[in-house]
């Protein structure tokens, strides 16, 4: 691969083993290797329990890790506290509730999201930043830009997926974490989340990295596909060869 | 009620107004229990005390502003930095606090201010009348702080903290440390607690090391009479509805003693029983309107069942009623759902 310096992320012997010594001991991830460039847009694929949210977690600091380096933009973060790591990673998960506190305006949401970037001011909502919220809203075109004062809470699944995915970006991170965002969502406003997404990621050249369940959606979206079994990446596509694959044979690696 | 009865209830309800707004803090807004209140509370009165009785009268109350916040922090680190469950850990602090306020009152358990210098008898020149300066200096004091908190809640700390007992979660993927954000609002909480406390004891010129005791509920009530009434808002206006709420719990009390019923010892169970009616309120009203449709749709059910014919035909007049309530309820849940669509 390419010149270590240029990578966003390097993960080596990452490892988790829940209840060890039990007879329910299970090996979340197992001595694994990944590395990822600036802007890549990686999307994950493996069956439930193969390690997939363990390794976002372990990347987020949710979960400490048995043993394992993980070095975001030459930075060794492995043993950082989560809410430091989290200036630099964002994450949206599957479920519309955790990303967004349901009693806060959108605009209150935002500014929340936006606190670590924007210039410091008393109070969070000024004029200069209501405009930026009203702007980036805009870029979904849900209307959500004319009810910036409505409660979180009030708003539907894949409208509230929609503001998480506007704070995540507005916040500049170094690496963006997709828990398959768009999984509780309809499909039509899947697709919908899921078009936005690629607009956000590209135009701010984020390395991100997207867990989803839908193998179309792994190969349309990014570029570089990664297959977890039991803690381990057993494939990795990219380029020509990724071109070539066919949703088929990948839905097979699942059976 | 004389003039100076109402006046009176006016100025606990002010004061005790304080209190409940540090009890909403942790209890509303950071979704925490905290137990710790009564022990600051009797604390700002024992420092607001021992530094009057010294001649000290407006240093003691910023003494006890002070202390009331070191409380709250202790308790906040209990909980956030020890991951001690947060009632335990205000159950901890306030034990605590009762030796320490006996410390600070030098092992007496009451101090008498009479004849000392008080808040209020500093401003009582200005009026020449002790019922309008207590109620104006009372007054002023709960608008600024009411004011103060309700600006500082709309601050990015104070974002912060909201957002924080709304999803914590959330909070720390934004990369902010939810432990220091609990710990400032405990020590709000306490620091406002300690300042009731404070004004208190310069209000009844007395300070007891027990006078702790069953405050909890008090402010409990405020803050439920206020959301029984206003239902539950925005920071502002709970902030609001908490003091009117502890002002109309004072005039309840200032009532159920008029009557001579009980005696006035009987305080707390009055406040207790107040504060259970509140809470049970909603569940009662819901069992009650579901009675009364149960027993509008039997009466329906008969008619249409023994008859076929009477399904076509006028309802009888109670059908109407329980028609309207039905309807009312789809009209409500699809205007509800409507705005989640859009």
């Amino acid at each position: 691969m390419t010149n270590n310096q240029d990578l966003m992320l390097r993960i080596r012997r990452m490892t988790k083993v829940f209840f060890p010594g039990t007879s329910n001991e299970k090996i979340a991830l197992n001595r694994l290797n990944l590395d990822l460039k600036e802007g890549e847009f990686v999307t994950i694929l493996g069956a439930n329990g193969s390690g997939k949210s363990t390794l976002f977690n372990a990347i987020c600091g949710t979960i400490e890790l048995d043993d394992g380096i993980v070095i975001l933009d030459n930075d060794d973060i492995s043993w950082a506290k989560e809410h430091k790591r989290a200036l630099h990673i964002s994450r949206i998960y599957q479920d519309p509730q955790l990303g967004t506190a349901p009693n806060l305006t959108i605009a209150e949401n935002l500014a929340l999201a936006y606190t670590r970037k924007a210039s410091p001011s008393l109070f969070p909502l000024n004029k200069k930043d209501h405009r930026f919220f009203r702007e980036q809203l805009s870029m979904l075109e849900m209307d959500l830009e004319l009810r910036m004062n409505t409660k979180i809470g009030l708003l539907s699944g894949g409208q509230r997926q929609a503001v998480s995915l506007v704070m995540e970006i507005i916040s500049q991170p170094k690496l963006l974490l997709l828990d398959e965002h768009t999984a509780a969502l309809d499909p039509q406003t899947s697709a919908r989340i899921l078009e936005v997404t690629n607009k956000f990621v590209r135009s701010a050249g984020v390395t991100t990295m997207m867990i989803t369940h839908n193998v179309q959606d792994a190969l349309t979206n990014g570029d570089r596909t990664i297959v977890f079994s039991e803690g381990k990446i057993i494939h990795d596509y990219y380029g020509s060869e990724r071109d070539k694959l066919d949703p088929n044979d990948l839905q097979r690696l699942y059976g | 009620m004389t003039i100076a009865q109402v006046l009176s209830a006016l100025q606990l309800g002010l004061l005790y107004g304080i209190l409940a707004l540090g009890l909403y803090i942790p209890f509303r807004i950071l979704n925490i229990a905290d137990m710790t209140v009564q022990g600051t509370f009797t604390m700002g009165m024992i420092i607001a005390a021992v530094f009057a009785y010294n001649d000290l009268t407006f240093l003691g109350i910023l003494f006890a502003i002070i202390g009331g916040a070191l409380s709250g922090v202790v308790t906040g680190i209990l909980h956030t930095k020890f991951n001690i469950p947060s009632i335990l850990s205000g159950i901890l602090t306030m034990t605590g606090l009762y030796t320490i306020n006996l410390i600070i009152a030098a092992g007496k358990a009451n101090i008498s201010l009479i004849g000392k210098n008080t808040i209020y008898s500093s401003f009582n020149s200005l009026f020449n009348n002790e019922m309008v300066t207590k109620t104006l200096v009372t007054l002023v004091i709960v608008v600024v702080v009411t004011v103060a908190i309700a600006v500082f809640f709309h601050t990015r700390t104070g974002l912060t903290i909201r957002a924080t007992g709304d999803n914590a979660a959330m909070v720390r993927h934004t990369s902010i440390n939810t432990d220091n954000m609990n710990i400032i609002g405990l020590a709000l909480g306490n620091a406002m607690a300690a300042l009731s406390g404070a004004m208190i004891c310069h209000y009844n010129l007395f300070a007891d090391v027990n006078s702790g005791t069953g405050i909890l509920v008090v402010a409990l009530a405020a803050i439920i009479i206020g959301e029984t009434l206003f239902r539950r808002n925005g920071v502002t206006l709970g902030l609001i509805s908490t003091v009117i709420g502890s002002i109309i719990y004072r005039f309840i009390i200032a009532i159920a003693l008029k009557f001579d019923v009980l005696p006035s010892y009987a305080l707390n169970l009055i406040s207790t029983i107040i504060v259970i009616i509140a809470l049970m309120f909603p569940t009662l009203k819901d069992a009650r309107d579901r009675g009364k449709k149960k027993r509008l749709h039997k009466e329906l059910a008969d008619y249409w069942l023994n008859d076929e014919n009477n399904l076509q035909t006028v309802k009888p007049e109670s059908a109407n009623e329980f028609r309207t309530d039905a309807v009312n309820d789809i009209n409500m849940v699809e205007t509800m759902e409507e705005a989640k669509d859009d």
